[in-house]
């Protein structure tokens, strides 16, 4: 399928409308023109409603058939005489025979009446799918072009990896694609960029942050892993980190519980504090506890 | 410079297209210059029944002069005359009779325009397809403007404009596709231009104050003018309804404008009437895209507005002009079957920041040719180089009598078909 994909600031008319033209290719399948459609369409249909292939008495005829006489009425001499000396069995066969002929007619009636319901059915489901793919189609071209060119409100911080794309994909569906603005691609990281040291932050485990602002929902910009992660973050600020608490220890004996000064909760992770048991290891060695 | 603007019918109720052009020009035409209208009493487009009444009057500060029609139209006649000089091989005297037909029928306008050719610097004939335009540039050709808008309809064709667009002192074309055309046809060489007019849009127009209006919540695109088979309508209906059935949560269609067709009734178009200008511009910036599916038109102010309005546009691709101010202006989207008229719309509607991005590079290319103030400096520069330079060929005189009567001219319709055609990109 094509891709009908903006990521630039300018778009090209002309190479959209190929992108049009070639879109409406691959959904026929083949390059087939509407009159050739048409005809193929008429071809088909001339077969099924032909009135001189109709046998618009087919009901009557079997009916007909069931209703003639036996077999053994229609001889007559020595040969009807035999069989009129079987008569009572053959009744018994004959009666047998109807009986399963009317309900082997009721059978192919009731598959009649069933292939038709499905043929509808099927055709209905067509539809259903045909409208459900053409959703999931726009679903996935509003996805992309979001992806590619969502400006994202200033003052959020940014996160990494997961979380923020996460966030951009709320936000995307939850407001229909207008009013967009559309930016560059995100810088790439280059050769010079600082790269964190191995085991610093989370930085290695892909980039996954905890950082509030990539909260689903949350607009929060896309960066490179391990871009902006562990001790020194180039915005300045720092990373909050989750303590994980003892067993048997509730909110109140942790250390930012109430009743615990403000001050102290706000003080320099490295005077003197001890991590609790259970830290994140990896973090430990940022340096940022709050 | 004294400059007098002759058009078919004026009045600030008249919203033809030509005639609206006509005031908008007189109006700014009027900050440099020493404007007079003259006109008819007509108000009816059809008839040219005589309403308003002759003589002297100020309609938004231009000095207007009416005068009576003599001889309304009579659409059957038009018809059968139109019919014949179109399709079959005619005289001269079948096309002035057809000229003469269509009117509005004034002779004492164009014995005015003769009489009083001293006091204007220039005149300026709006729509060249009419009697006024004809008769009256054939009376001061040395003075004579045209403002064509010529369509690519088989009127163009007709033998008897040729001498008169070639041989008028300048021509103000609206676009370059127009321009091709009628210099095709007619041979010209003179000073012309292309111009095209501004639209009077509002500074700030409420996108919220239209979906509350008339309860609109749901995204859709707009159509803004005659709900007419002629402008494509029909057409657009149907491609509309299978967009609908192919893209259940796409677009709805939002009409505005007085009907001449019957709009069907379905659950995602829906018909507000003719509405006033600030409604119309508020629907336009609430709309998703605008769509125009005229086959014919010289230039559509409504797309211009909507690009003026940073919207996108969806346009009938076989009318060149429209075909070419999206190429050129990159402000838009065209179609000529209808797959492609629902892809089209479907891509304008799913790729959002696509028609945000077309929207834009048209409001851009708006702003840059078609807002007033350039199309002022158009406008002054054209008539200080018109003043400048002397007249070029003259205008041919009609044949004689024996010419005149002689059936051997082709039918329009062939002539505009061996003229070239296509957008022009330049």
């Amino acid at each position: 399928m094509s891709d009908l994909h903006v990521r630039s600031d300018s778009v090209d008319v002309e190479q959209i409308m190929k992108q049009i033209r070639a879109r409406i290719r691959e959904k026929r399948g083949a390059d087939y023109t509407d009159a050739e459609l048409q005809q193929l369409a008429s071809v088909k249909l001339e077969q099924f409603a032909d009135p001189s292939n109709l046998r618009s008495d087919l009901l009557e005829q079997f009916r007909q058939r069931s209703n003639e006489p036996s077999t053994y009425h229609r001889h007559r001499g020595p040969r009807r005489w035999m069989l009129m000396l079987a008569h009572p069995i053959l009744k018994r066969v004959q009666k047998q025979l109807m009986a399963d002929l009317n309900l082997y007619f009721e059978i192919i009636h009731n598959l009649v009446v069933e292939v038709t319901r499905l043929g509808i059915e099927t055709q209905n489901l067509k539809m259903k799918v045909e409208a459900l793919s053409s959703r999931l189609d726009f679903d996935e071209r509003r996805a992309k072009s979001l992806e590619g060119v969502v400006q994202y409100r200033s003052g959020t911080t940014g996160t990494t990896g997961t979380t923020g794309t996460t966030g951009t994909g709320t936000t995307g569906t939850s407001s229909r694609s207008r009013g967009w603005v559309p930016i560059p691609p995100p810088p790439k990281i280059g050769p010079g960029a600082p790269v964190p040291a191995a085991g610093t932050g989370q930085a290695a485990n892909g980039g996954a942050s905890t950082s509030p602002a990539g909260a689903p929902g949350q607009p929060g910009a896309a960066g490179a892993p391990g871009q902006g992660q562990g001790p020194g973050r180039p915005d300045g600020r720092r990373r909050r980190r989750r303590r994980r608490r003892r067993p048997g220890q509730n909110l109140a004996d942790s250390p930012n519980a109430a009743g615990q000064s403000t001050q102290q909760s706000n003080a320099p992770a490295d005077a003197g504090h001890e991590p609790p048991e259970g830290d994140d290891g990896p973090d430990d060695e940022g340096g940022s506890d709050l | 410079m004294r400059l007098a603007i002759v058009v078919q019918r004026y009045g600030t109720e008249i919203n033809g297209g030509a005639e609206l052009l006509a005031r908008h020009v007189a109006e700014r035409l009027a900050r440099f210059a020493d404007v007079q209208v003259l006109t008819t009493c007509a108000h009816d487009y059809v008839t040219w029944r005589n309403e308003y009444p002759a003589g002297e009057e100020r309609v938004n500060n231009i000095a207007v002069r009416r005068f009576p029609v003599r001889r309304t139209r009579h659409p059957r006649e038009f018809g059968l005359r139109s019919e014949w000089v179109f399709e079959h091989e005619h005289s001269v005297a079948d096309e002035l009779n057809w000229l003469r037909s269509e009117g509005p029928y004034s002779p004492a306008l164009i014995r005015h325009i003769a009489r009083h050719e001293a006091e204007h610097d220039f005149f300026v004939f709006v729509s060249f397809r009419y009697y006024l335009a004809y008769h009256g540039a054939r009376a001061v050709p040395g003075k004579a403007v045209l403002i064509p808008t010529a369509e690519r309809e088989p009127a163009i064709g007709l033998s008897v404009f040729a001498p008169v667009i070639a041989g008028a002192r300048g021509v103000v074309y609206l676009t370059p596709e127009e321009r091709a055309m009628v210099d095709g046809i007619t041979h010209r060489k003179g000073l012309s231009s292309v111009i095209g007019v501004g639209s009077n849009m509002p500074d700030r127009p409420e996108p919220g104050r239209f979906r509350r209006k008339f309860n609109i919540k749901r995204p859709f695109a707009i159509y803004v003018g005659r709900i007419d088979p002629n402008k494509g309508c029909a057409e657009l209906f149907a491609h509309f309804q299978q967009y609908a059935a192919a893209y259940p949560q796409g677009l709805d269609l939002v009409l505005i404008g007085s009907t001449q067709l019957d709009v069907p009734s379905h659950p995602r178009i829906r018909h507000l009437g003719y509405l006033p200008d600030e409604d119309k511009f508020d629907g336009m910036a609430a709309a998703d895209v605008l769509i125009m599916p005229s086959p014919f038109e010289s230039l559509s102010i409504v797309v211009l507005e909507a690009w003026g309005l940073g919207k996108p546009v969806l346009v009938n691709g076989r009318c060149d002009v429209l075909r070419g101010q999206c190429l050129r202006s990159q402000g838009g989207l065209f179609y000529e079957t209808a797959r492609e008229f629902i892809e089209g719309l479907h891509y304008l509607d799913a790729t959002g920041p696509a028609g945000v991005i077309l929207g834009r590079q048209g409001r851009e290319y708006y702003q840059r040719y078609y807002t007033w103030p350039s199309v002022e400096r158009k406008y002054r520069d054209f008539f200080e180089r018109v003043s400048r330079e002397p007249a070029g060929t003259a205008m041919a005189p009609l044949p004689g009598f024996v010419a005149r009567h002689r059936r051997s001219l082709p039918p329009a319709r062939a002539v505009l078909d061996g003229t070239p055609s296509g957008a022009v990109l330049r």
